[in-house]
């Protein structure tokens, strides 16, 4: 893996958390800067780099974490263990530096005073503010004679338990030594001294692994190096937060992101939300982080294909909703690109792009804001929701140096300021994005193989079904056996994967007419060009079948307006019609196969209906 | 795994981390001779040489080999008695 760039090194040091791969963009980083300089249009910082324990290893990791975050860094680092004089000594070379942020790296073994076996709880209380007041008077020093922002870090466990288990209870014990010493430096911490939670990391990923005790003995290495990319990406955080860089809103997709399943086609009773069913307890946690996350003051938005009557639905009546429809400060249901969405959210909330993150379990609406839109954050999900919340804690994409009351009122200020507020919409190149995705489509008759899904497909979907006919299986066979139907099948593929059947088509054949009685897909693939292509085809095999016309129906029902307009966007016109349906139709001489960007796999059985 | 097979291993792991295409390797090869080879880049060294072979050094061993060829030995015996045991 090479990176010639600095948006690429930037990118993957984003996305990897491996450290060897990390390793070696440190390396990459730190080449490029001495050729080309740092990366532009990002802030600048004095930073002072200081510590009790060996900082060598982290110098290159941490410039690139800051450069990742938009820090670019002038970093000095202070020699070994010589923190205290670094800091207290107005004639030391960080203080001649005058660093706007300085970064000081501890363990517990840095910790001066212990308590003696037999000493009584007041006694340990007393020496764990000691213990702070070492470590929090020099930030204060170093604060008032240069305006310095210190990053301390809270102590990873103490590595050994001569108590063992009575340890948890022992006053004059190590362990919890560390642990009060822990909570009391967040007590005792002044605004400008902001906690590297590394107690809270180092059990995250298990302090055997956090802290390598070979390289703590053969060079005081404070970190294990597996997880350095961590410690200098949650240091990075911390400062982007400290500078003002934090994102702001999290904008979020609906179905199978907050709730399972799919609210337009399930309904509100169908749809995974709420205690009894694991999927259900999975999504009530990620919408209780996202409250918590709302009364931080980060601001929630909907970004979702959908209607939006139907897509509040869940918000308004769902018994098991956390979030309610005013949690959120904008709300955008709608079938236009999410990356369109997303800019006009940015005029609307007068917020830079940069403050967005994009949270959607679809890959493919993950690819086009990400393309679309480079400077939104859009974390790689994984295929389990249960993992939402801690890849998004995980991104630490909203750090601050504190909550104010303004905070946890911005949600509603920012509801009120947005309302009203005229939009305007913007194209993306969408054709550039849909050549991207690399789709490959299969066209197939009904086969055996597929009744099952077809079957299934056809009595489930409802928002992409022009006519809403339910059909049994055995009504399924009937009609891929009748040499007077003609029945398609779509399978699409893209370089995100597999998405299988996805859309279903039949029409029956009488005198020269091919008249489509049954059209549906699956929303997966909405906007995709996959109605172009079938039409495409079924406009190619009826004229092979000797008809010279094709007509289509669109019967509405509460749940397919989306579908509204199918027929005329495909160049049909309509016919007389009654009953509420809309007939239309299309002369196979004046059509005009569509442009697609999808690529044919195999076309089977052309000459059967 | 023979010991050329390792040795280039090994230079491949040096080239990388001291951005030096330059480097070539032998038993006699000492700190001394290679550019940058300080006692930060040894800890690095050992990162490194213990990701490439998926072997495992003890506390200390690193830093108190005379030269590549030590090296070289060390490498070769952990491969050979699965990893992650302190040598003979």
């Amino acid at each position: 893996m090479s990176a010639d760039s600095w948006s690429e090194i930037l990118d993957q040091a984003r996305t990897t958390t491996r450290a060897g791969t990390w390793r070696r963009l440190t390396r990459q980083a730190l080449r490029h800067e001495a050729r080309e300089g740092p990366p532009s249009g990002l802030q600048r910082r004095r930073v002072s780099l200081l510590g009790g324990a060996t900082t060598g290893i982290l110098e290159g990791p941490l410039r690139l974490a800051l450069l990742s975050r938009g820090i670019a860094p002038d970093l000095r680092v202070a020699p070994y263990d010589q923190f205290m004089q670094e800091m207290i000594d107005p004639g030391s070379a960080t203080s001649g530096f005058s660093p706007e942020l300085a970064i000081v790296v501890n363990t517990p073994f840095n910790i001066p005073t212990w308590p003696e076996p037999g000493d009584p709880i007041g006694r340990a209380l007393e020496l764990a503010e000691q213990v702070c007041r070492h470590f929090l008077d020099p930030c204060e020093l170093l604060h008032e004679r240069c305006g310095t922002e210190v990053i301390l870090n809270t102590f990873h466990p103490f590595p050994r338990r001569p108590l063992g288990n009575l340890g948890a209870k022992s006053a004059d014990g190590a362990v919890n030594f560390v642990r009060r010493v822990n909570v009391l430096l967040g007590d005792l911490a002044p605004p400008y001294v902001h906690l590297n939670d590394v107690a809270w990391l180092a059990q995250r990923y298990g302090l055997d692994r956090w802290f390598d005790r070979r390289l703590w003995f053969e060079a005081k290495q404070p970190v294990s190096p597996d997880y350095v990319p961590e410690y200098a990406s949650n240091t990075a955080a911390i400062a982007a937060g400290i500078f003002g860089m934090s994102r702001k809103c999290l904008v979020v997709d609906l179905d199978n992101t907050l709730w399972g399943g799919v609210i337009g086609d399930d309904g509100l009773g169908g749809i995974r939300l709420g205690e009894g069913d694991p999927i259900g307890e999975v999504y009530k946690e990620i919408q209780q982080h996202l409250k918590a996350l709302r009364a931080r003051g980060v601001l929630l938005a909907v970004v979702s294909k959908n209607e939006e009557a139907t897509a509040v639905l869940p918000f308004e009546k769902h018994p098991e909703t956390v979030l309610r429809p005013e949690d959120f400060v904008a709300f955008r249901a709608n079938w236009r690109p999410k990356s369109d969405n997303l800019r006009e959210l940015a005029a609307e909330l007068d917020l830079g792009l940069e403050s967005f993150v994009f949270l959607d379990d679809n890959p493919v609406e993950r690819e086009e804001v990400r393309q679309a839109l480079p400077q939104v954050a859009v974390p790689e999900l994984s295929d389990d929701p249960s993992d939402f919340v801690p890849i998004l804690d995980r991104a630490a994409y909203f750090e601050t140096a504190a909550v104010t009351d303004e905070d946890r009122r911005r949600s509603d200020l920012y509801r009120t300021r947005s309302a009203g507020r005229a939009l305007e919409a913007r194209a993306t190149d969408m054709s550039a994005f849909l050549a991207s995705l690399e789709m490959r489509a299969t066209i197939s008759p009904f086969e055996e193989t597929a009744y099952r899904r077809i079957t299934q497909l056809i009595n489930k979907t409802n928002q992409f079904n022009l006519t809403t006919r339910r059909l049994t299986r055995a009504e399924v066979e009937g009609l891929a056996a009748d040499p007077a139907v003609l029945t398609r099948t779509v399978r699409l593929r893209d370089r995100f994967g597999d998405h299988g059947l996805i859309a279903v088509l039949s029409g029956r054949l009488a005198d020269d007419v091919l008249d489509i009685d049954l059209w549906l897909m699956s929303c997966r693939v909405l906007k995709r060009g996959v109605e172009r292509l079938l039409l495409n085809e079924v406009v190619r095999a009826a004229g092979d079948l000797g008809a010279r016309e094709i007509r289509g129906t669109y019967i509405p029902s509460a749940r397919n307006q989306l579908v509204r307009d199918h027929y005329r966007e495909l160049g049909f016109s309509p016919l007389p019609s009654d009953d509420g349906r809309t007939r239309w139709t299309v002369a196979i001489d004046d059509f005009e196969p569509f442009e697609t960007f999808i690529s044919i796999d195999s076309t089977e059985a052309s000459g059967t209906p | 795994m023979t010991e050329p097979e390792i040795l280039s291993r090994v230079q491949r792991v040096f080239v990388d981390l001291f951005d030096d295409p330059g480097i070539v390797l032998d038993r006699d090869t000492t700190a001394a001779d290679v550019d940058g080879w300080d006692s930060l880049a040894t800890v690095e060294l050992m990162i490194e040489l213990e990701d490439e072979f998926g072997v495992r050094f003890a506390t200390g061993e690193m830093t108190q080999m005379e030269n590549v060829g030590e090296l070289l030995d060390r490498i070769a015996r952990r491969l050979g008695s699965g990893g992650t045991e302190p040598g003979a």
